[in-house]
């Protein structure tokens, strides 16, 4: 554990050491100001998805699961960040499963989390301390899903891209905190939309542990996934996300992010 | 560049009007005016013509909004009530424009949403391409214009996604930001172009769920015989009546041609409604069946259904309101083991707490296991279970067991719940006044030499709650109930009715650890306590126990093996259960483990260690067992 630690701590060091310049990019905003940017785009202040998950292995097996996600933005209100509920539809075994999850407007505290499972039906609140946990069995884990503070991490603008005449920013996001899951992230960023159709991250040991690609959409004037694969470079596994049926802005009440949701199922 | 929506947002002291486009504007500039006071919004893009139109709005501040064409742009007015100016911004999102206007002077008493101007185009969820060169006549578009891919996005500059558009008034703050619109669902979703029929209708709102298994036990001690081989078919229809009221039912049906859980399976409360039961070896039950109504902020649950409280794992502390079938001891899930109830619940959640309010008129009994059967008790794990007869009274007679009225008001069960969620932290209090699931053998002095056994289920008070606290990695969990008048056998044989009455905690703590992305532990402590129990009580006042689960999840959950330890202080009794079971698939999953019972027989678990004399057939003792169900789900 200790030589993983010092590894981690390497690649930490090397991968913090300053800009050689101050301006990263002459003529292009701070990797800082991008990241600012990308946060501040608009993500409506709710949200109803729904989504189809495929997991496959290295072997090519799949399995799927569909779920139903409510999302809505607190902005600080009451501490927290966000909420979001978690309806599973299919398959049998895990139909009526949900999932409610309350995202702290700090980010160094946990999450409160509670799951529904209608093998034990009863609610259960969970320990959200673990980020690493894979949420679903998928390459996704819960750090993923949460909301992530600019703050958490230093960026930099590592270069200009064009791809079929779009502009892209490279972005290296690296933590602040140490021995954090991941030792970095590479971002592709639309410099027209700040959409990010590509995140390469790197795990303790600055290995390339996942890629992340996104198809994006635009509903309601607001910028949304329409796909997501990500697929881990060390297992072979991969999860595809199809999205459908996504409306923002449905003014949510807030009885669908309680306990009486979590057992009665999707609102 | 074509005008779909006009759409009002009132909440509190904030205004948003929000202007829906065909396509994103290249620019926006707004600038008050006064005397009228009014907010002004060009908006600068390929304009195509519209007539002028004022469209009024219901609301205390903002009067109406009206539209005018210009050679390059729209100009939108929003005429305001008051002569003083609110706080405003302007901003654009993609083909949106949104206006926030912010006043104390004149608030709403509620959110109120108005969409002041809805062209026909707005209900496609598609955005329509651009209008070409020579379509600014103002005349309506052909369907086919008007769904085509979605806009670009506005070739803005990357460092200002947005243009804000009065620098000197107040942005919306992210902690001020107006609420939703209340969007209509006229608004939101595309126009179905044809009726359904009636079978796509159906198949909308009924889904259908189940599976089959077969679960097959193999004792490990002699007789090395299957003690079961049951072959089930569960099937649940949910079926979706309106928007707010859904039914359930869950049936099942199994077929064990070993079956040796049961010697006499008439003695099930049967009735034509919800079990049958044909030969020895067939049975089918209807288990639940219920009606959902759903409200905002309430439901209610009607029917035959199971209740669940608590938090623990692998015995029952507050989870008594159900029932419970023990011909399979505890070893089965309890959702298969608890005895679904006709009752009535209804929910109510008012901010982060929820009201539960329980009402069951519908009695049944806990179910033993038959006399001569694989897991008949061999010593009494519940205190209010008949003894045998003490030395001194050589004759015995056993009167019929009485128990509550079904449906009658006086006998019905009642239960009430309060939930909070905290920051880190749950709490719940329960109240329950319920009847026992088992009879109280009261005892009756017939002559000198005899007496007579008179059972009967008698009522208890039931309060408690419960709590968990998670912190890091970690969940603390605990639940606790204090029984009022509990009935218990006296092993006095000069005692009047051989019944005494006293307090009785039962109570769990419990530690949930999340070790990594693969494993999960939780251990607990049991203990059950009779309050000021005279030693002429049968069975331990004190009474310990333990247990330990470990849970584990690999091959991104596919692979699931898990253990389960109970242990009893008292008597050093052991209960483990290995398990592993695997998913092949979504549908098909198999799982092999065993039951090992160890230690001593006067223990729960020990009971069904120790060998035994063989009364009959069946009762063999030593009931360690391992197991395979092999499970096949399916969805129509």
């Amino acid at each position: 554990m200790k030589i993983v630690w010092i590894i981690g701590l390497g690649v930490w060091v090397l991968s913090a050491a300053p800009p050689a310049s101050a301006q990263e990019v002459p003529g292009e905003p701070s990797g800082r100001e991008i990241a600012v940017m990308v946060d501040e785009r608009e993500d409506g202040d709710d949200q109803i998805s729904e989504a189809v998950w495929t997991l496959t292995n290295s072997k090519g097996k799949t399995r799927k699961r569909d779920t139903l996600r409510y999302w809505k933005d607190y902005e600080g209100r009451d501490g927290l960040s966000s909420k979001s509920f978690v309806y599973f539809e299919s398959p049998p075994d895990v139909k009526d499963t949900t999932f409610l999850n309350w995202s702290q407007e700090d980010a160094e505290a946990d999450d409160d989390q509670w799951i529904y499972l209608p093998a034990l039906r009863k609610v259960r609140r969970i320990a959200s301390g673990d980020k690493e946990n894979s949420f679903m069995g998928s390459d996704i884990i819960y750090d993923d899903m949460a909301d992530r503070e600019v703050e958490e991490d230093t960026h930099k603008l590592l270069r200009v891209e064009q791809n079929n005449g779009t502009k892209f920013y490279v972005l290296e996001s690296v933590p602040i905190k140490e021995n954090y899951i991941y030792s970095k992230k590479l971002r592709w960023i639309n410099a027209e939309n700040l959409t990010e159709p590509r995140i390469e991250f790197y795990d303790r040991k600055g290995r390339l542990l996942k890629i992340w690609t996104t198809e994006w959409t635009q509903i309601d004037g607001i910028w949304n996934w329409k796909r997501t694969v990500v697929e881990n470079q060390l297992t072979g596994h991969k999860t595809e996300l199809e999205f459908s049926n996504v409306r923002f802005n449905q003014g949510l009440k807030e009885s669908i992010f309680t306990e009486r949701s979590l057992r009665k199922g999707a609102p | 560049m074509r005008l779909h929506k006009v759409h009002l947002t009132a909440d509190g002291s904030q205004r948003q009007v929000v202007l829906q486009f065909s396509q994103a504007p290249n620019a926006i500039h707004a600038f008050p005016l006064s005397t009228p006071t009014r907010l002004v919004i060009d908006v600068i893009g390929p304009v195509l013509s519209l007539p002028s139109a004022a469209y009024p709005a219901k609301d205390t501040l903002l009067r109406r909004v009206r539209v005018g064409t210009h050679p390059q742009h729209l100009r939108f007015v929003l005429d305001l009530k008051g002569e003083k100016l609110p706080a405003f911004s302007v901003e654009q999102q993609g083909s949106r424009v949104r206006a926030v206007l912010q006043t104390p002077d004149r608030p709403t008493p509620e959110v109120r949403a108005q969409i002041l101007f809805e062209s026909p185009e707005a209900n496609s969820f598609a955005q329509p391409t651009p209008p070409p060169a020579d379509s600014g006549s103002g005349s309506p578009r052909s369907a086919q214009q008007v769904t085509a891919a979605p806009a670009p996005p506005s070739p803005l500059a990357p460092s200002a996604p947005r243009t804000e558009a009065a620098s000197a008034a107040p942005r919306s703050t992210p902690a001020s930001r107006p609420s939703p619109a209340r969007a209509t669902p006229s608004a939101r979703r595309p126009e179905r172009e044809t009726q359904p029929g009636l079978f796509e209708t159906l198949r909308d709102r009924l889904d259908v769920t189940g599976y089959v298994k077969n679960e097959t036990a193999l004792r490990l001690y002699s007789p090395h015989q299957f003690s079961k081989s049951q072959n089930w078919l569960q099937a649940e229809i949910e079926f979706e009546l309106t928007d707010w009221a859904e039914l359930t039912i869950l049936g099942r049906s199994m077929f064990d041609p070993v079956n040796h859980l049961e010697t006499n399976i008439e003695d099930f409360h049967t009735s034509p409604i919800d079990r049958l039961e044909a030969g020895d070896s067939f049975q089918a039950e209807l288990r639940e069946l219920y009606l959902d109504v759903l409200y905002e902020d309430f439901d209610i649950r009607l029917g035959r259904q199971q209740i669940v409280w608590g938090e623990s794992i692998g015995l029952r502390i507050l989870d008594v309101i159900n029932p419970q079938d023990f011909r399979e001891f505890i070893l089965n899930d309890f959702i298969d083991a608890r005895i679904p109830l006709w009752s009535l619940r209804v929910d109510y959640t008012l901010s982060d707490w929820t009201f539960e309010g329980l009402w069951l008129p519908d009695f049944e009994a806990s179910r033993p296991a038959d006399q001569g059967s694989e897991f008949q008790f061999r010593n009494l794990p519940l205190p209010a279970l008949p003894i045998q007869p003490p030395p001194p009274f050589p004759s015995v007679q056993v009167g019929s067991v009485r128990q509550p009225e079904d449906w009658r008001l006086g006998d019905s069960e009642v239960g009430f719940r309060v939930t909070r969620f905290l920051r880190n932290m749950d709490l719940s209090l329960n109240y329950l006044y319920a009847w026992g699931d088992f009879p109280v053998p009261f005892r009756r002095v017939l002559g000198p030499n005899t007496f007579r056994f008179e059972p009967r289920h008698e009522r208890f008070h039931l309060i408690g709650g419960s709590f968990n606290y998670a912190f890091d990695v970690f969940v603390i969990r605990g639940e606790g109930g204090l029984r009022l008048g509990e009935h218990f056998v006296s092993g006095d044989p000069h005692d009047r009715d051989g019944v005494r009455q006293r307090e009785f905690l039962s109570y769990v703590l419990g530690l949930d650890w999340t070790v990594n992305d693969n494993l999960m532990a939780n251990v607990q402590f049991f203990q059950n306590v009779i309050f000021n129990a005279p030693g002429a009580l049968v069975g331990e006042s004190v009474e310990n126990a333990v247990s330990l689960f470990l849970m584990s999840d690999f091959i991104n959950e596919t692979l699931y093996p898990q253990l389960l330890v109970l242990y009893g202080i008292n008597f050093g009794d052991l209960l483990i259960r290995p398990q592993v079971r695997y998913d092949f698939s979504d549908y098909v999953s198999a799982t092999i483990g065993a039951d090992f019972f160890i230690g001593s027989r006067s223990g729960l678990f020990g009971q069904f260690a120790a060998p035994v004399r063989t009364h009959d057939r069946y009762w063999t003792g030593r009931n360690s067992r391992i197991f395979l169900e092999v499970k096949r789900s399916f969805a129509l």
